[in-house]
C-alpha cells in the first residue's frame, strides 16, 4: 500500500447553515497536513451506483472563500447506502477505486448511520469520521450544545416570526405557524422563545402520554387566543412544532393527508399541513360562536437551511471541520466529532445508537429544564390559575362567547393539566 | 421570605440583551406579586441619595423591548466605592425606596458596586447581578459567555465580511481595531468567525509588555506572505486592548492619554490603526513597495444592535434567573447559567481580593478553540522557513535581500 493518503468529503441529508464552513476547514488543513483531497458530490447517490466521475480534487482556492455562504458546494442527497448489502458493497468499492483512506461525512444520523456501515464493510481499512449536522439540534450531545446549523436557523426564524408578530398586530390577525425539526421541538421553542411569541407548543409537552388528538392542540390555541381577547389583544403567533405531527393518533393522521415518508422510512411531515388544519379548526369552532377571527397558516423550515451560516455557526463548524481532521490524523476512526467548552470530543458510533434498533439516538427537549421553564413563563396560554377565580373564568368565557359552565366544560381539564 | 419591591439597574457600556433582562425581570416579578422599580443611569442618582430618578415598571412597557438594542433605563459608569459616601448614598436610598432586592445588569467594573450594596445594606438588601459586556471578559468559567458578546461579535462580522469584500475589490489592506478591553475576545471572535486574514490579541504574547513594533512585524510579516502567495489584500484584526501592554511611556508618546470615571486609560482614545498603518506603510515604502493600508476602529457601533436570538434567549433566562435568585432567597451572586443549569457564582469569586475590582478573563490561548483560529490565519512562521525556494519568493515580495530576511522575521517564527 502506497502510504497516499486521500480524503474524501461527502455531504448527507437536508441542507444546514455552516456546511460549507465545514468542507473549508477540513479541506485546508487536510491539505496542509499532506492528504489530497476530493469532493464527492450529491452525497451517496452516485457512489451507490459504482460511478466515480462526480468527483472533485478540493484545492485551497476552492474553498477558502466559502464559509460563510449557505449551501452545500458539494451538492447533497438522501440516497441511503445502509438500505441493501449491495449497496454498501458499491460504496466501499467506489471510494477504494478512487484511492480513499479516509472519510469525512456531513450528515444527520442518517448519514451517521451510513458513514459506519462504510467504515464497517470496508474492514475499518477506511477511516471515517462524521461530522453531525442538523438545524433540528436533535443528535445525543451534551444538553447545552448544540448541532452546527441550529443557531444559524434559529436565527433567521426569529427574524421572520418577529416581522409576523408585528404584522399581526397591524392586521389585527392571529398566525399559525409551524417550523420544522422532526421529532424534536427544539427549533420551534428556540423561534417561540427568543422571538417572544405569545405560545409555542411542542410535541415533548406531552411527554408520558402515547398519542395526542388533534383536538388538544386546538384547544390550547383556541384558548391563548381567548385569553388574549380577554386582555383586549386581538392578535398573536402561536408556533408549533411539526415534531406534533408524529405524536398525533395514526387514525387521525392518516385523516389529515396522504402521509409520505422518505428513502430513510420517515414521514415526511412537511407534506402533513398542520399549520392550515389547525387554522381550518380553530377559525372554525370560534366563528360557530360569532368570533371573526383571523388565523393566517404559514410554514417555516426550507427558507431556513440555506441561509448563510452567522457568526456562531461559522466559527463553531471551522473548529468541527479542523476537529474531524485531527481526528483522523490521529488515527481515529468509527466516530462523531463534537466540541465542548472548547476541545475537541470524539463520541464513538456504538455510543449514539440505541442498542436495539440500532437507529441514532434522539435527543429531545427536556420540560423538565429550567430553560423550558423561562419560555414557558413568558407563553400566553391557559393555565391552572386561570381556573382559580370564578370571576376570572367569567371574563374569559365572555371572551369566548361562551357561558362560564360551557368554558370550564371545554377547558377545565387544563387546570390539572401543567408541567412541574 | 417573599420580596415585595425590587429594584433593577444597568451599569457600564450598553450591551445587547440588556433590555431582554429588564423585561424578564419586570415580568416575572410582576407575576410573583413584587413590584418592579427602574432605576434610571445606573448608579448615577443613587450615589447622590436622589429618590425621584426611578419609576415603578409594567408589563406594558417592557413586553415589546426584549429584541431591541440600547437600555429603556440607560447606563452610566458612576461607581459607588469611589468614596465610602458614596456607598452609604446608594443604600440610604435604596432603603428609603423600600428596595428589598436588586437586580444589577453589567460588566466587571460594576461587580464592584453591586458587592459594596450587599455589603453595607448587611442583608437588608439582596443583591445579584447579570454579567453583561460585549466583552467577554468576566472572570467566569470558560464557557460562560456575558450577555451581549455573540451579538456585538455577529454584528462585526457582518461589517469585517464587508471589509473583505472591498480589499479584495480595491487590492488593499484593512486595519481593524476592535474593542474589548482589556481582554482579546470580541477581536478573536469577529476574526475567527469572519476568517479575516490575521487577528492579533494581547494574549498571544505571553509576556506583560508589547511593543508598537511588535505589531508591526507580525502585520508586515502578514502582508509580505500574502503578496507572496499572489494576493494582494487583506484584512487584519487588532485587539485595542494591545495598547494596555505598551510600554506607559510608548502610549504617552502616541497620544495625550484620556482616563474613565474608573481610571482605566480610555484606549479608544489612542489611535492604534493609524500607528500602525503609518509605521507599516513608511516600512514597505522605503523598500519600494507600495500598500495601501486604511485603518477602521470597530466597536461603538456593536454594543446598541438588537439582540439576536441567542443573546435574546439568554437575556430571558439570565433575568428569570435573576429574579428566581433574589426571590428564593440568594444574594451576593452574579447570574450564569453553566450546562443549561442556573448557578450563582458567589461576588468574591470574580473580585480581586487585593484591588477590589472585578477580575478579568484573559483569552486561553493553549485551547483548542484558539489553535484553530491561529491555523487558519496567514502569518509567517516557522514552517515558512523549511523551504528555500519559499524563502527566496517571501524576500523577494518584502523587497529584502535573502538573508536580511531571515534576520528580519526568522526570529518571530
Amino acid at each position: 500500500m502506497s502510504d497516499k493518503k486521500v480524503l474524501a468529503i461527502i455531504v448527507g441529508g437536508g441542507p444546514a447553515p455552516g456546511i460549507n464552513a465545514v468542507i473549508s476547514a477540513a479541506a485546508i488543513e487536510a491539505i496542509n497536513e499532506g492528504f489530497e483531497v476530493l469532493g464527492i458530490q450529491d452525497g451517496f447517490k452516485w457512489l451507490i451506483r459504482e460511478d466515480a466521475s462526480h468527483v472533485r480534487a478540493l484545492h485551497i482556492e476552492d474553498v477558502s472563500r466559502i464559509h460563510l455562504q449557505g449551501g452545500s458546494v458539494l451538492g447533497t442527497a438522501r440516497d441511503n447506502p445502509t438500505k441493501s448489502e449491495k449497496a454498501t458493497r458499491s460504496v466501499v468499492e467506489t471510494l477504494r477505486r478512487l484511492g480513499v483512506t479516509h472519510l469525512v461525512t456531513i450528515g444527520g444520523d442518517d448519514t451517521a448511520l451510513s458513514s459506519s456501515f462504510v467504515a464497517e464493510r470496508s474492514g475499518h481499512e477506511i477511516k471515517v469520521v462524521h461530522v453531525p449536522k442538523t438545524i433540528d439540534n436533535d443528535l445525543p450531545l451534551p444538553s447545552h450544545i448544540p448541532t452546527f446549523g441550529y443557531q444559524t436557523a434559529r436565527h433567521v426564524g426569529v427574524e421572520l416570526v418577529q416581522n409576523l408578530m408585528e404584522d399581526a398586530r397591524s392586521t389585527k390577525r392571529w398566525f399559525a405557524v409551524v417550523a420544522m425539526g422532526r421529532k424534536a421541538g427544539f427549533l420551534a421553542l428556540g423561534i417561540g422563545k427568543a422571538a417572544g411569541a405569545t405560545l409555542t407548543v411542542i410535541g415533548e409537552e406531552f411527554t408520558g402520554r402515547e398519542t395526542v388528538a388533534f383536538s388538544d392542540i386546538c384547544d390550547i390555541i383556541e384558548g391563548a387566543i381567548i385569553k388574549r381577547r380577554a386582555a383586549g389583544r386581538q392578535f398573536g403567533v402561536a408556533v408549533l412544532a411539526e415534531g406534533l405531527i408524529e405524536k398525533l393518533d395514526p387514525a387521525e393522521l392518516a385523516e389529515l393527508q396522504d402521509v409520505e415518508r422518505d428513502e430513510h422510512g420517515h414521514i415526511r411531515f412537511a407534506e402533513v399541513d398542520l399549520a392550515r388544519r389547525i387554522k381550518v379548526e380553530v377559525q372554525g369552532r370560534l366563528a360557530s360562536r360569532g368570533l371573526r377571527v383571523t388565523i393566517t397558516n404559514k410554514n417555516i423550515g426550507y427558507e431556513l437551511r440555506c441561509a448563510d451560516p452567522i457568526p456562531f455557526d461559522a466559527a463553531y463548524c471551522r473548529d468541527l471541520g479542523y476537529a474531524a481532521v485531527r481526528f483522523l490524523l490521529a488515527g481515529g476512526s468509527d466516530a462523531m466529532v463534537s466540541v465542548q467548552g472548547g476541545r475537541m470530543v470524539p463520541i464513538a458510533f456504538t455510543d449514539i445508537r440505541e442498542p436495539g434498533t440500532g437507529r441514532t439516538r434522539v435527543r429531545m427537549v427536556n420540560t423538565d429544564s429550567e430553560g423550558y421553564r423561562v419560555a414557558r413563563e413568558y407563553m400566553i396560554r391557559l393555565e391552572p390559575e386561570d381556573f382559580e377565580d370564578e370571576s376570572a373564568v367569567e371574563k374569559l368565557a365572555r371572551a369566548g362567547n361562551m357561558t362560564a359552565a360551557e368554558f370550564r366544560e371545554r377547558f377545565g381539564y387544563m387546570s390539572g393539566h401543567v408541567p412541574a | 421570605m417573599a420580596i415585595k419591591r425590587v429594584g433593577i439597574l444597568v451599569g457600564g457600556g450598553p450591551a445587547p440583551g440588556t433590555n431582554g433582562v429588564i423585561s424578564a425581570v419586570v415580568i416575572e416579578a410582576i407575576k410573583m406579586g413584587c413590584t418592579p422599580v427602574g432605576f434610571h443611569d445606573g448608579f448615577e442618582w443613587l450615589a447622590e441619595r436622589y429618590t425621584d430618578e426611578q419609576h415603578e415598571m409594567t408589563i406594558d412597557e417592557v413586553s415589546r423591548i426584549h429584541l431591541d438594542g440600547g437600555s429603556v433605563l440607560g447606563t452610566s459608569r458612576t461607581d459607588i466605592t469611589r468614596d465610602p459616601e458614596s456607598t452609604d448614598n446608594a443604600v440610604a436610598a435604596l432603603r428609603k425606596l423600600g428596595i428589598e432586592a436588586l437586580v444589577t445588569v453589567g460588566g466587571d467594573d460594576l461587580v464592584r458596586s453591586s458587592a459594596a450594596v450587599e455589603r453595607a445594606a448587611g442583608g437588608a438588601i439582596r443583591v445579584v447581578q447579570v454579567p453583561k459586556s460585549i466583552d467577554n471578559d468576566l472572570s467566569l468559567p470558560f464557557s460562560v459567555a456575558t450577555l451581549g458578546f455573540e451579538t456585538a461579535r455577529h454584528v462585526g462580522v457582518q461589517l469585517v465580511k464587508r471589509l473583505m469584500e472591498d480589499a479584495k475589490t480595491t487590492g488593499r489592506w484593512y486595519l481593524g481595531v476592535t474593542m474589548g478591553r482589556p481582554t482579546g475576545h470580541l477581536t478573536l471572535g469577529i476574526g475567527k468567525a469572519a476568517s479575516a486574514t490575521c487577528t492579533i490579541i494581547p494574549e498571544e504574547f505571553r509576556r506583560d509588555r508589547v511593543s508598537l513594533s511588535d505589531i508591526c512585524d507580525v502585520v508586515e510579516g502578514t502582508i509580505v506572505k500574502r503578496r507572496a502567495m499572489g494576493r494582494p489584500h487583506g484584512v487584519v484584526l487588532l485587539a485595542e486592548a494591545l495598547v494596555e501592554r505598551f510600554d506607559p511611556e510608548e502610549v504617552a508618546e502616541l497620544q495625550d492619554v484620556d482616563r474613565d470615571v474608573q481610571n482605566n486609560i480610555r484606549v479608544t482614545e489612542i489611535d492604534l490603526g493609524r500607528k500602525v498603518k503609518s509605521e507599516v506603510q513608511a516600512r514597505l515604502e522605503r523598500r519600494g513597495i507600495k500598500v495601501t493600508l486604511v485603518d477602521k476602529t470597530i466597536g461603538y457601533e456593536l454594543r446598541c444592535a438588537p439582540p439576536i436570538p441567542i443573546d435574546a434567549e439568554y437575556a430571558r433566562d439570565l433575568g428569570y434567573a435573576a429574579f428566581r435568585h433574589l426571590h428564593g432567597g440568594g444574594s451576593g451572586m452574579m447570574i450564569t447559567i453553566q450546562g443549561g443549569e442556573f448557578r450563582g457564582v458567589p461576588f468574591g469569586d470574580v473580585l480581586d481580593p487585593e484591588t477590589g475590582r472585578g477580575l478579568q478573563r484573559p483569552v486561553d490561548v493553549d485551547t483548542e478553540s484558539y489553535q484553530v483560529a491561529r491555523d487558519y490565519m496567514v502569518r509567517i512562521g516557522r514552517k515558512d522557513f523549511d523551504d528555500d525556494a519559499w524563502v527566496a519568493k517571501l524576500a523577494d515580495s518584502a523587497g529584502l535581500p535573502k538573508d536580511e530576511f531571515v534576520a528580519r522575521f526568522g526570529s518571530h517564527a
